[in-house]
């Protein structure tokens, strides 16, 4: 690690700064939530620095721990990531929200047999949640297996209250393995569930884009409503704008066989 | 102590929870900050992936595959179903995984044919027998997902092969279906220039009614065998049809006169080398008189004699080995060639 990694450039709120009369305590749960938010809104860089922040206030959060590996999974740190998760596991040993984790940061990083059995040591413990279910789908998507879409829908019923965020999770994973109109049909559901998320609207708009759909434009102009400048929805805007002939064709294709 | 977990009060000094096994660790020594990738490890790790990705190290396989096909009982129908891509995996009821590569390879096939004669339709006729060969080996258990690199190296490269020399062959069958060559003349009339690809069906007894105006392959005069330059000099010519049998064909000024009527020159051009002639040449039984393009040079004021245009150009029907009746390349000029409108009948 690096002399000047725990340096803090550019964040307006220090963890050690008193909360001004009126506000919230800025305990670990408060960090949590901005953590939270941040990541609705697709910040991932903030959400992890919220995440050690709360951290910083309480060493024994699990929520942190967590939510420091699924944010540098979204960074694409899958290395970093299975280095934080084993350490986390130190602390949480045997956790399976902890090792399903690290199984989808080594199936992002094209360790399959790896993040197989570590998916596998997750489904074996006590108390899978809605993550873990989530987990497996990824890595059955990963080998093509047919039964990602009941471990997706199985997910969806164990979430409770969080059904919304597990939804837009289920969508992101679909989307990410070109399963277009079943991503389409969590996203639609999650937008409607999170009106406020920038990250959902991200994630519809590029769904209806890979399918030519002509909403995605609006869909990708609400996401840069919700969080102005946000490169990559800018981005992926001026690629839906752009669309030619031939991406035409290849979304028309797409939408006909469902990949 | 109080488990972080577990909420299990444990006693002073343990570094381990007694309930759930979590570590007890003082707060002021954990490092709460994760480890960062640099931008540069970040694409030394995208690349690294990409190569496992494409070697398939450490990969599941797919689906659950056999370890190796069972051909007993199904021996016939394996290879029955080998030469059409697809069919064997849909026998096996696993179309669903290679249906992709099934349609590109039938348009693949559909492209090749289309540009057939190019540099082009080589180069798909080419990937179609990869793919050929690859979907087959895979269905045969020679290409098998869990083998090793070397191992499924050598089954594509096996089955690439095998497939080459079936496309060979098939190639070869159609080929010899029909009979072609590269028009010497220019006749703007019907719209074929000179190095316009000609193609059309063999003919396998000697034409005896061939229209004027048509275009023929023939085997070269036997006085031209013993002067071919090269090993490789075709041993066809492509030639048009001026005059029938029993006709006398002359040369008159740069045209063709037949039995005494005018030909236009834009449907009945006369060759470089019959320029200076004006003889006249009666056709024999049997015979056509067939103008096509020689590069004969000759000193100026030089007259062709006789004996050097008849061999040339009163072709027996029996060295008539098609007539060609469809422009194969340009491609953007492709279609069935008109006859000229025939002023003598």
């Amino acid at each position: 690690m690096g002399r000047f990694s725990n340096l803090e450039f550019g964040g307006k709120d220090k963890p050690g700064q008193p909360a001004a009369p009126g506000e919230a305590i800025r305990d670990e749960r408060f960090f949590a939530d901005r953590a939270r938010t941040a990541w609705l809104a697709g910040d991932f860089e903030e959400a992890l620095l919220n995440f050690s922040r709360a951290l910083e206030q309480n060493s024994a959060c699990y929520d942190g721990w967590f939510g420091q590996v699924r944010m540098l999974i979204e960074l694409g740190e899958y290395r970093e990531a299975k280095t934080w998760a084993d350490k986390a596991l130190e602390l949480f040993p045997e956790h399976p929200e902890l090792l399903a984790a690290k199984a989808v940061a080594c199936v992002r990083d094209a360790e399959f047999k790896k993040g197989r059995d570590y998916s596998d040591n997750a489904m074996g413990q006590r108390g899978v949640t809605a993550y873990v279910w989530l987990s497996r789908a990824e890595v059955l998507l990963a080998r093509r297996g047919k039964m990602a879409e009941t471990c997706l829908g199985n997910a969806v019923a164990a979430a409770g209250s969080d059904a919304p965020l597990i939804r837009l999770e289920a969508g992101r994973i679909l989307l990410a393995r070109r399963h277009y109109p079943a991503a389409l049909e969590y996203l639609q559901k999650a937008a409607g569930d999170l009106p406020t998320s920038a990250l959902v609207w991200y994630e519809l708009g590029r769904c209806q884009g890979y399918l030519g759909l002509p909403e995605a434009s609006a869909v990708l102009e609400q996401c840069l409503k919700l969080r102005p400048g946000w490169a990559a929805a800018e981005a992926a805007a001026r690629a839906v704008k752009k669309r030619g002939f031939l991406s035409k064709i290849a979304a028309a294709v797409r939408w006909w066989t469902g990949r | 102590m109080q488990c972080p977990r577990c909420a299990f009060e444990n006693l002073p000094g343990q570094t381990a929870c007694f309930r759930c096994g979590s570590a007890l660790v003082a707060e002021a020594t954990v490092d709460v900050h994760p480890p960062r990738a640099t931008a540069w490890s970040k694409r030394a790790d995208g690349v690294r992936r990409r190569l496992r990705r494409v070697f398939r190290i450490d990969a599941m396989e797919k689906t659950p595959v056999p370890a190796a096909v069972s051909w007993s009982g199904h021996v016939l129908v394996y290879l029955v179903l080998a030469p059409v891509p697809g069919l064997l995996q849909l026998y096996q009821g696993r179309f669903r995984e290679v249906w992709f590569w099934s349609v590109a390879w039938l348009f693949l096939i559909l492209g090749a044919g289309y540009l057939y004669g190019l540099s082009a339709g080589l180069f798909l006729i080419g990937l179609a027998a990869g793919l050929h060969g690859w979907l087959v080996g895979r269905a045969w258990g020679v290409i098998h997902p869990n083998d090793d690199l070397s191992g499924r190296l050598g089954g594509v490269v096996g089955m690439v092969l095998l497939a080459a020399v079936l496309y060979w062959l098939v190639g070869r069958e159609v080929a010899s279906r029909f009979t072609g060559g590269y028009s010497p003349l220019a006749v703007p009339g019907v719209q074929v220039e000179a190095g316009d690809y000609l193609v059309g069906r063999p003919i396998s007894a000697a034409p005896k009614d061939l229209a004027r105006g048509s275009f023929v392959v023939y085997r070269s005069p036997d006085v031209d065998q013993w002067r071919r330059p090269f090993r490789f000099t075709p041993e066809t010519t492509v030639g048009q049809v001026i005059g029938r049998p029993g006709e006398t064909v002359t040369l008159d000024n740069g045209t063709f006169l037949v039995n005494g009527r005018r030909l236009d020159f834009r449907d009945y051009p006369v060759p470089r080398w019959l320029w200076s002639t004006d003889e006249s040449f009666s056709v024999p039984r049997g015979c056509y008189f067939i103008s096509a393009a020689y590069h004969l040079t000759l000193a100026p004021g030089v007259r062709l004699m006789r004996n050097i245009i008849e061999p040339r150009c009163l072709i027996h029907a029996e060295r008539i080995q098609s007539r060609l009746t469809y422009r194969w390349l340009p491609v953007g000029r492709r279609g069935p060639i008109p006859l000229p409108a025939d002023p003598v009948r």
